[in-house]
């Protein structure tokens, strides 16, 4: 793949990576476009290198995510080294998978986008996951599951399991705020 | 009956996915944009970094002469100074002149008893000596 055809690729997709990086990040916008810039930049100057092994939308998703888990794994070890107690968007998003956190505070969404980004932020994280990367991403069940590096198996009982509990909390959320209205 | 409410359910689910896509479209940066925010960061750590590249060499200068000046500095010590041999080796002869000259050539010749002295400063003969003194005879009176 020659370096126009690499950035021409990637421009066709920085939005919906753009979207995997605010999933990776609890919707944090800073925090995302930093993940997306820092990725890029890694396809771009060749540290990440597309071998044609997976389709070049998985691969990129990969790249996202990867370096989204290594920027949490500095913050968690620089909040270690200078004693510092980590900020909850650092450890984004496995503590806020169960937490109260409104990451929707963060972004102007419509009404119905806000309910359906709280609602992923109390799910599991591997459920939410396999969840955008379906839904928002528009992969396969097999593609997600090897984004999110789980057997097929484990990803289609995520996919299940996260549409159950979607549903069930989109639900609790509709009733929460038409009782608020 | 379910699995037409499975599939509108997940309609249901698309469309609310395509509404949150909908509406991070237009705040999705383009890969110039990317690319040359990348580059402006770039240039401000360029400046902020720049000390570390005159200070690092002169650290390493301050310190070797500094350790020098301690080295050059401390008080030198003395040679230690030459003892003379306990025996003088060129004085001896000959093996004999040698066991001659050490203190167990006083010993009374047979002597078998212990080497340590007791506290009246005479050297102890053991029980069984053969230098053990002889009990005085006794005559009938």
């Amino acid at each position: 793949m020659t370096r126009a055809e690499l950035e021409q690729e990637l421009n066709g997709m920085l939005a919906v990576s753009r979207g995997w990086a605010l999933a990776q990040t609890s919707w944090n916008a800073t925090e995302a476009d930093d993940v997306l810039q820092a990725s890029v930049l890694k396809l771009l100057d060749g540290r990440a290198r597309f071998d044609g092994r997976s389709s070049f939308r998985t691969f990129v998703f990969g790249v996202i995510r990867q370096t989204a888990r290594e920027r949490r794994r500095r913050a968690l070890v620089r909040s270690v080294i200078l004693l510092r107690p980590i900020a909850r968007d650092e450890l984004a998003p496995r503590e806020l998978a169960h937490g109260e956190g409104a990451p929707d505070a963060r972004l102007d969404h419509s009404r119905e986008s806000a309910r359906l980004v709280a609602a992923l932020a109390q799910l599991p994280a591997r459920q939410r996951e396999i969840l955008h990367l379906v839904f928002y991403a528009d992969l396969t069940i097999e593609e997600a599951a090897r984004v999110a590096g789980v057997a097929l198996g484990t990803a289609r009982t995520h996919y299940a399991r996260g549409k159950q509990k979607l549903r069930e909390l989109l639900g609790d959320l509709a009733h929460a705020g038409d009782a608020n209205v | 009956m379910s699995e037409h409410k499975d599939e509108g359910d997940e309609r249901n689910l698309r469309s609310a996915f395509a509404r949150l896509r909908n509406d991070e479209a237009p705040r999705a940066p383009t890969l110039a944009e990317l690319v040359a925010r990348a580059n402006r960061e770039d240039a401000a750590r360029v400046p902020r970094l720049a000390w570390l590249r005159l200070a690092l060499p002169l650290t390493g200068a301050a310190m070797t002469a500094f350790a020098w000046w301690i080295s050059a500095s401390a008080p030198q010590p003395a040679p230690p100074a030459a003892r003379p041999p306990l025996i003088a080796l060129g004085s001896l002869q000959s093996p004999t002149d040698a066991l001659l000259a050490s203190p167990l050539a006083s010993l009374p010749r047979g002597f078998s008893g212990s080497l340590i002295p007791s506290p009246s400063g005479s050297l102890a003969a053991p029980a069984n000596s053969h230098s053990r003194a002889v009990p005085a005879r006794r005559f009938p009176a």
